[in-house]
């Protein structure tokens, strides 16, 4: 049958071929003949029919991995013969080999790579590259040995030989559960780990380059190979990934980094904990579109399947039930498809699977670290001042936007219409005006944004003046208009390339997330700022603004680390060096005193705080910034020993915060309940409870319903608790526990705390039945999370109600 | 920003993506040029040293391909099937064109084409090439459209059955039986012209 003549038969048989196809196709090509026969009368068709399926059967008939075995046993390549194939990769087949050295035969893994994987320096850069692998000596990685080229052209790559089942394989045939399972994680963690500090990256963790002995140790291949392989900017990485594990930035041929490793082992434990690999669709192409669209991967607890639970010793629910919570937050945060968005280090992700194994509670939740960092947050907000002092802060915003300025021209007619602005400005807050008693901080930053573009006309100067309303909207409080305003500015500035402005805007729009407790916008907005800043033209004052606030929140939001100290180190020493204003310097000197808060290293903030007093002391116009200073210096005192000392710094901050914003102020507010808490370890508990009872009708007005001012009610227990008015404590004890478990992740610490203080007031009342489940509550949330020395002695308290309480202990009534 | 500039070319290519959708096979010819210079580049840099033994996994091509797409501005991915069902006849394209190029170079014919895995069955057939499967591709495309589509979204994009399954909303078991006709039927006709190299189709 002629070409043509086919396929026109076909086109006009279609149907009946498709469906022939499909009836026969299951019958062996001996008896399909017949069966044919039997069920197609015409002639031609079953020809047809026939030539087909045959067709198909040849075709099929290719096997998978057709490349593997191109290479016979026996063969040799180099000074290598080759013994069998033992695995194929994305870049190669793998072969054991073996070498005559010395009348010994030694046995070697050797990989052919593909062609397109190297470039004509491959040999030569292994051999310079030699020295720099070798330093890859750990037991988990399998040393490479040699590189060359087969005499047909290819390259290839010699590596130790292991004899081991790869990690998904051993784990399921030995029906491993999850603890096991991540104990063995830990030790790919550990070679990973161990080759970052030499700077190697892998690029390609999957659980068939890791392979597990009879012994249940861990090796790691082809750690080393990612620097062999070219890097000439098109295809570098993507060539030599697999798909289904290679990282966003792989998949998107963009700069991969240590954070890459990190990606490849959240695949890999997603596979370990739920048998299959994060993304279903596989394909390059698939995984392609998943990277350009960031969409991540689904959480693992709902990718289990009845077998996976099997292999596991669990049942369906129980394994879904485990991979809940800290599971699933551990993985996800190992593959969020922004690198700046996963864990900083493969160090701490290991931390963060010790911590799992050993059942305390890990940072990936969103836990704030401990008391202290919680406090830290809180009053790290800067003081809601509704007073004239922040309509100066505006002008003075305003002006200092202006003197930012370089090039000075029209300089004259700029400062005429912006004391034309200003003036209209207050004319519109002007009673008379609003026809409103007062205006609000609020209502007059917004009426001076909507207003200042009728003002000022040149583009850049008009971002400027904005972003000066939009910081002291921030400044005062208004979180929502201050997030759209810098939303604006930043869009505004990316569309003009104006990207000092943008950075300025990004780093503030960040700081509104992070206050807000929006933890993952605040960090991929500040990482983005820092990116910008750090790009030229410019200002270092921008730069150095978007270093300490990206180090400052990346710390106090859990994503601790030793670079992001010497950030802020830096950073105060480039206000410095490069005579920033007192504002950027003050700033950068009250973060690094606040990390060094965080780090439990109170003494060593403390002489950075009383430099900071000494900037504002200069300024006349910084009582709430001092106040603040006086607050923490009070709050350092208090918690390293010094309770006596602590006492007048409290007043001080007290009463400043009164003078400059009022005794409803946040600021005043929060020195409250620590003053308290000095009070009552100096023994004048009776002082506290008239503090903190005279301020509670402020309270209530002002914070209302929040839970991040409840220390108010915490130490008032405590004071009543401390001077015998037991109900009283066991009342607002009850009001804080309603209020927290209406606001708080029921783990966090504070409700471990506000259990503590009912426990107390019950035992204090003989009611030991009904303390007990308080005080167990407390020492579950408090003992194994305290990581400051308050916490620590928090969780002391709880652990001795709770032997006070327990009946074997507790005294008979 | 640093991105792709975000032309006007967003519309155009929202244009032709959906006239293309809609059978007019003229405006992938645009969208080809749009993008093919850095494919081609690519492309080239992988194919560049390939000896008939290796196999490629243009993965890099298939990036790239949806890198650019997608950075064409107002491409959204409303239509999947669409996006994917371009990116398949765009990398087939891709594959075809510089099949030509090498076949232009070496008159000797009989050019070893690197593939895709998922297109390893191609090359059990003796000397078979991608012209010829191009050419194979047309005629089923005539008989049938929608097979020749799932052939382009398995063998030249690399999709895989529950994938091409999940974009054509049909079943993994209806691309299965279909895929298994199509690949018998091309292999047929491979054969064919492979035993007739010079026939005129």
């Amino acid at each position: 049958m002629q070409a043509d003549g086919a396929a026109t038969f076909d086109a006009a048989h279609w149907e009946e071929l498709q469906s022939l196809f499909a009836r026969f196709e299951n019958i062996s090509p001996s008896e399909r003949e017949k069966a044919l026969e039997a069920g197609c009368p015409d002639a031609q068709l079953r020809r047809r029919v026939l030539a087909l399926l045959q067709a198909a059967d040849a075709a099929a008939q290719e096997p998978a991995a057709a490349h593997i075995g191109k290479w016979r046993p026996d063969a040799i390549i180099g000074p290598y013969r080759l013994v069998r194939a033992i695995g194929a990769g994305g870049i190669g087949a793998v072969y054991l080999a073996e070498r005559l050295v010395d009348g010994v035969t030694l046995r070697s893994a050797l990989k052919i790579l593909a062609p397109h994987a190297v470039d004509a320096s491959f040999v030569e850069r292994f051999y310079r590259e030699q020295q720099h692998l070798a330093a890859l000596d750990h037991p988990n990685i399998t040393r490479l040995l040699d590189a060359g080229w087969a005499e047909n052209g290819q390259p290839y790559l010699v590596m130790e030989y292991v004899e081991g089942t790869h990690l998904d394989a051993y784990c399921d045939r030995r029906h491993l559960c999850i603890a096991d399972r991540l104990r063995l994680f830990l030790q790919v963690c550990d070679a990973v780990r161990y080759a970052h500090r030499s700077l190697i990256v892998h690029l390609d963790l999957k659980p068939s380059n890791i392979l597990v002995s009879n012994l249940g140790k861990v090796k790691l291949l082809d750690f080393g190979t990612s620097k062999l392989i070219r890097l000439d900017g098109n295809s570098t990485s993507t060539v030599m990934a697999t798909p289904t594990y290679a990282s966003p930035e792989q998949l998107l041929n963009r700069p991969v980094s240590t954070a890459s490793d990190v990606y490849g082992l959240g695949t890999v434990l997603f596979e370990l904990l739920v048998g299959r690999p994060p993304f279903k669709n596989a394909s390059a192409a698939a995984r392609t579109e998943a990277a350009v669209r960031e969409i991540e991967p689904e959480l693992t607890f709902r990718a289990v399947t009845p077998d996976a639970a099997a292999r596991r010793g669990l049942t369906e629910a129980r394994l879904r039930q485990a991979l809940r919570g800290d599971l699933a937050a551990i993985v996800a945060a190992c593959l969020h498809s922004q690198p700046r968005d996963r864990y900083p280090s493969v160090d701490i992700l290991s931390e963060e699977i010790k911590r799992y194994l050993s059942c305390r509670p890990v940072l990936a939740r969103g836990q704030s670290l401990s008391y202290a960092a919680m406090k830290f947050v809180r009053r790290q907000r800067l003081p809601v001042a509704v007073s004239c002092a922040v309509i100066l802060t505006v002008a003075f915003s305003l002006v200092y936007a202006w003197s930012q300025q370089q090039h000075a021209l029209h300089e004259a007619e700029r400062s005429v219409r912006m004391q034309t602005f200003l003036f209209s400005l207050f004319k519109m807050a002007n009673p008379n005006y609003t026809g409103k008693p007062v205006a609000t901080v609020p209502e007059f930053l917004k009426v001076g944004m909507a207003k200042l573009p009728g003002f000022i006309h040149e583009s850049s100067d008009l971002r400027a003046a904005q972003l000066g309303l939009a910081e002291s909207m921030f400044e005062s409080g208004s979180y929502a208009d201050a997030r759209a305003a810098f939303a604006k500015i930043a869009a505004e500035a990316d569309a003009a390339g104006d990207m000092a402005a943008k950075a300025e805007a990004e780093i503030y729009a960040g700081a509104v997330e992070f206050q807000d407790g929006k933890i993952a916008q605040g960090r991929i907005l500040a990482a983005d700022a820092l990116k910008l800043a750090r790009g030229p033209a410019v200002a270092s004052r921008i730069r150095v603004l978007s270093e300490i606030y990206y180090a400052f929140n990346e710390d106090n939001n859990g994503f601790r680390t030793e670079e992001n100290l010497q950030l802020l180190r830096a950073a105060v020493r480039d206000c410095r060096a490069l005579q920033l204003p007192p504002r950027e310097t003050a700033l950068a000197l009250s973060l690094l005193a606040g990390d060094l808060v965080l780090r439990g290293s109170d003494l060593e903030a403390k002489p950075i705080f009383e430099q900071l007093l000494a900037l504002y002391t200069a300024d006349p116009s910084s009582l709430c910034d001092r106040s603040e200073v006086y607050g923490w210096l009070a709050w350092i005192d208090d918690a390293t020993g010094s309770v006596d000392a602590s006492l007048p710094l409290f007043r001080k901050a007290y009463d400043g915060y009164v003078a400059c914003a009022g005794s409803d102020s946040r600021g005043a507010l929060d020195q409250l309940p620590y003053w308290a808490d000095a009070l009552i370890k100096t023994g004048r508990a009776a002082e506290a409870v008239n503090l903190l009872e005279s301020a509670l009708p402020t309270w209530r007005r002002v914070a209302g319903r929040s839970a991040d001012q409840s220390d108010m009610l915490y130490f008032l227990t405590r004071s009543y608790l401390a001077t015998g008015r037991n109900e009283d404590a066991e009342k607002y004890a009850n009001e804080l526990l309603e209020l927290l478990n209406g606001n708080l992740s029921p783990e966090s610490r504070d409700v471990g705390a506000a259990h503590m203080v009912l426990g107390e007031a019950l035992a204090a009342q003989r009611r030991y039945a009904e303390a007990q489940p308080h005080a167990q509550a407390a020492v579950r949330l408090l003992v194994h999370s305290a990581v400051s020395p308050y916490g620590r002695q928090q969780g002391a308290e709880a652990t001795q109600l709770l032997q006070r309480v327990s009946p074997a202990m507790a005294p008979q009534p | 920003m640093t991105e792709e500039s975000k032309s006007d070319a967003g519309g155009d290519v929202t244009q032709l993506l959906k006239r293309w959708s809609e059978g007019n096979n003229e405006s992938l010819d645009p969208l080809f040029n749009m993008v093919y210079p850095r494919l081609r580049q690519i492309a080239n840099a992988l194919f560049r040293g390939e000896s008939p033994e290796s196999m490629l996994q243009p993965t890099g091509v298939v990036n790239e391909l949806f890198i650019k797409l997608v950075r064409q501005h107002s491409l959204r991915f409303d239509n999947r099937e669409h996006f994917f069902s371009l990116a398949a006849s765009l990398m087939r394209r891709i594959l075809i064109d510089h099949a030509r190029a090498e076949n232009r170079d070496k008159r000797d014919g009989g050019v070893k084409v690197p593939m895709h895995e998922a297109l390893v069955w191609v090359s059990t057939i003796p000397s078979a090439d991608l012209l010829d499967i191009d050419r194979a591709l047309e005629e089923l495309q005539r008989i049938d459209p929608r097979k020749s589509r799932m052939v382009e979204l398995r063998f030249f994009l690399g999709s895989t059955s529950e994938e091409t399954a999940d974009l054509l909303n049909i079943s993994k078991a209806t691309v299965d039986r279909e895929i298994k006709f199509a690949r018998g039927w091309l292999y047929e006709r491979l054969q064919f012209h492979a035993a007739r190299p010079d026939s005129p189709v």
